[in-house]
């Protein structure tokens, strides 16, 4: 074969893999359990913040900023997404048989990594809007969705945001290899960790969950030392290829 | 007490067990060093006039809670985990459920067990953070009555009722998937409970909520529950999921 | 056709396999014998891509596995288990193993059919029996229709009609020209079903050949197995012996 031939076809095995890649993530009953969960929690918590604003519980009425809150609870189901598609492998010995049928694992890795980014961004494209949709319903009259340029720029903020921590979540169960550990880790973490870390050290702005807050969380970036939008983004897309570095050496080196 | 021994005996066999015991014993101590240190410069610095908030070191042991969960959780999924490898029926349950004479005293030994096992971590983690705060904060931390010793009792009470709360949830859904997300997610800095509060005054008898008044002092809430009727309503939510899950435990097929 | 030349690996401080070396051949049906801890599992995952070895070279027709193209349409193995994810049905988990190698979603009814799996596909794996397992296995191996088979303890968990099944299978596969390698340690059944025998103890190879040549003189393969792997041969076989 020419080598037109050769990279013609070196595409349509990538293609093939990514399929199979896809098609695992939407046939295991863990990953649609955890993706409807996911969904159904960003509607009630946004009923549930914007009854809240109502009653005059929260700073703003803004349909934007009540509903993004959601976003913080709903990482949760994201962070549980990637640690489903990276472990489901080590379920009844799947490894092997994934490992024989497509065995460069460079390929395998990047398929996987690729699939789950595809099948994560709608996922959480769904998530913000119910969350905002449903604040929005209950705040009625006194919604308040002015701005549609900072709007968008919200949204899309937030699904970069829980995309790349599905990723982080992916490469660090990676290495873990089973669930329930990594489950317990990273929630603490982002969710314990994190968030106490964030009020008592300055340094707390590099890492990974209080940068990202700077890509949605409403008029948090430019307040007293947080990154802004770009550069929020820039630290969690670092945080990411550093993790995903990370999971790839172990993948490529270490017994099936 | 045999039966209790063996479950111990399991326990102590996990590794992740270990693994919740030192997050138990580290998250507490860690985050009170933190906001303690913060607190102290902030005396000296003069922009705070002392003393300490009442509730410094117990506020951290509410966040140390999550060793507990991650125990509870644990000490019930270890018994259904498939994870790893193969052959289709040898789960743990299957031998647990042949050596113990009946289920319901499989159960009642697994649930001392882990009881016996935070209280134990609890007690350590209170001293080793009250420690930490008063020895930080020095002049400035609240003077020791009587009531801490109470307010100690109730961290204990509390760690051990969370545990078994995620041990009950776990019987139902047997992955510790669910048990860890909504338990941990719930011990965080804002937790869905507390933002229940603000909607609904009922919230304030959700088990988190009430438990916490066994050592919380300064809850910020117009809803007062004094220290015992909070501790009697999360031990009867409790015992309600304990009570359910070993229902559907006992009807269950392996 | 399979070739395994000089293969080492060392875990630790244990030496697990030293210059193992053998040939599977096309039209043949090659046992490769051994008790539990031998290396015939090590041996397999080497071939497969599954393990490094620290020496040698193990060749599926003239490549290294993780060089073919297309794997599953050369090589189909059967390893531990069903090799399946419990939650999904069995006939999800041959899409995707069809999808990954761009295999025709008609095959997965075909390979069903083969091997008996019939509605038990549609159930979840985890509820399927030992035997059901392996019978999946076999299917997701089948999918691209293979020239080489490679099966780990094939037998392990069959019924009687599975193992006579399988056993009739896997010779009309090497009759059509195919080569098929299966490890076993269970003598009696592994005689009844292949060519050529090679026999694994402590990592080394022991003996290879016809099973003729290595039965040799022994009333029965089982009896020259003890006698090559015990290091007293009261009679000798013509395989051979290093």
């Amino acid at each position: 074969m020419n080598t037109v031939g050769h990279s013609r076809y070196a595409v349509r095995m990538a293609a093939d893999s990514l399929r199979a890649e896809i098609i695992k993530l939407a046939t295991l009953p863990t990953f649609r359990l955890t993706v409807l969960g996911t969904w159904a929690a960003a509607v009630a918590l946004g009923v549930a913040f914007a009854s809240a604003a109502i009653h005059g519980q929260t700073g703003t009425t803004s349909a934007l900023d009540v509903g993004l809150d959601p976003v913080d609870q709903t990482l949760a189901g994201f962070i549980i997404l990637g640690i489903a598609a990276a472990t489901s492998e080590y379920n009844g010995g799947q490894i092997r048989t994934s490992l024989v049928s497509v065995p460069r694992r460079m390929q395998l890795q990047a398929s996987k990594v690729i699939a789950l980014v595809l099948v994560t961004v709608p996922v959480a494209i769904c998530d913000v809007i119910f969350g905002v949709g449903a604040a929005r319903g209950v705040l009625g009259r006194f919604a308040d969705l002015s701005d549609l340029s900072r709007a968008a720029q919200a949204v899309a903020g937030a699904v970069a945001y829980l995309t790349l921590t599905a990723l982080i979540s992916f490469a660090i169960a990676t290495v873990m290899r089973r669930t329930l550990p990594a489950v317990a880790t990273l929630l603490s973490y982002y969710f314990i960790v994190g968030p106490v870390v964030r009020d008592y050290t300055a340094l707390s702005i590099y890492l990974p969950d209080t940068a990202g807050r700077s890509m949605w969380f409403p008029g948090y970036s430019g307040t007293d030392g947080a990154l802004n939008v770009m550069q929020g983004s820039a630290v969690v897309v670092l945080w990411t290829l550093v993790a995903m570095t990370i999971a790839m050496m172990s993948f490529r080196c270490r017994d099936a | 007490m045999n039966a209790i021994r063996s479950e111990l005996h399991k326990l102590a066999s996990l590794p992740s067990v270990w693994a919740a015991i030192a997050v138990g014993l580290l998250v507490a101590p860690v985050v009170a060093y933190l906001s303690s240190s913060t607190t102290l410069s902030a005396i000296q610095a003069g922009t705070d006039s002392g003393p300490a908030s009442i509730d410094s070191g117990f506020q951290e042991l509410a966040f140390g809670v999550v060793g507990a969960i991650i125990l509870g959780v644990v000490a019930v999924s270890s018994e259904y985990v498939a994870e790893g490898e193969e052959a289709t029926g040898t789960r743990q349950i299957i031998t647990s459920l042949t050596a113990a004479p009946s289920r319901a005293r499989l159960l009642i030994a697994k649930a001392g067990a882990v009881a016996l096992a935070v209280a134990s971590l609890a007690m350590a983690t209170s001293v080793i953070t009250l420690t930490v705060t008063r020895g930080l904060l020095g002049e400035a931390s609240v003077p020791l009555t009587a009531d801490t010793a109470g307010r100690v009792a109730g961290v204990v009470v509390y760690w051990v009722l969370t545990a078994l709360l995620a041990s009950g949830i776990t019987l139902f859904t047997r992955s510790g998937i669910v048990p860890l997300a909504v338990l941990i997610l719930n011990t965080s800095v804002i937790t869905v409970t507390y933002l229940l509060t603000r909607v609904t005054a009922l919230a304030n008898y959700l088990p988190d909520m009430a438990g916490l008044r066994m050592f919380i002092r300064e809850l910020d809430s117009p809803v007062k529950i004094a220290p015992l009727n909070g501790g009697a309503v999360m031990f009867a939510w409790i015992l309600f999921v304990l009570v359910a899950g070993a229902i559907v435990f006992q009807r269950r097929d392996a | 056709m399979i070739a395994i030349e000089h293969v080492s690996k060392r875990r630790g401080s244990a030496q697990i396999l030293s210059d193992v070396s053998f040939t599977a051949r096309p039209g043949r049906v090659t046992g490769f014998l051994g008790p539990n801890g031998a290396g015939k599992s090590s041996t397999l995952r080497i071939l497969l891509g599954l393990d490094r070895a620290q020496e040698g070279t193990a060749l599926v027709c003239g490549k290294p596995f993780a060089e073919l193209p297309r794997p599953l349409m050369t090589v189909g193995a059967v390893l531990d288990g069903s090799g399946a994810h419990r939650s999904r049905t069995g006939r999800a988990h041959l899409r995707w193993v069809a999808a990954s190698n761009g295999l025709p979603r008609s095959r997965i009814d075909e390979v069903v059919d083969v091997v008996g799996l019939g509605d038990a596909a549609r159930k979840r794996v985890g509820t399927y029996s030992l035997g059901m397992g392996r019978r999946l296995a076999l299917a997701a191996a089948l999918l691209g229709d293979p020239d080489v088979l490679v099966l780990d303890e094939p037998v392990n968990g069959l019924d009687p009609e599975g193992i006579r099944w399988i056993r009739t299978f896997l010779k009309e596969r090497a009759a059509s020209g195919r080569t098929v390698l299966l490890s076993s340690h269970l003598m009696g059944e592994l005689a009844e079903t292949v060519d050529d025998v090679v026999v694994i103890n402590h990592g080394r190879i022991a003996s290879r050949g016809t099973l003729a040549e290595v039965t040799g003189r022994h009333r029965t393969l089982e009896d020259a197995f003890f006698a090559l792997t015990s290091g007293q041969s009261t009679v000798g076989t013509e395989g051979e012996a290093l």
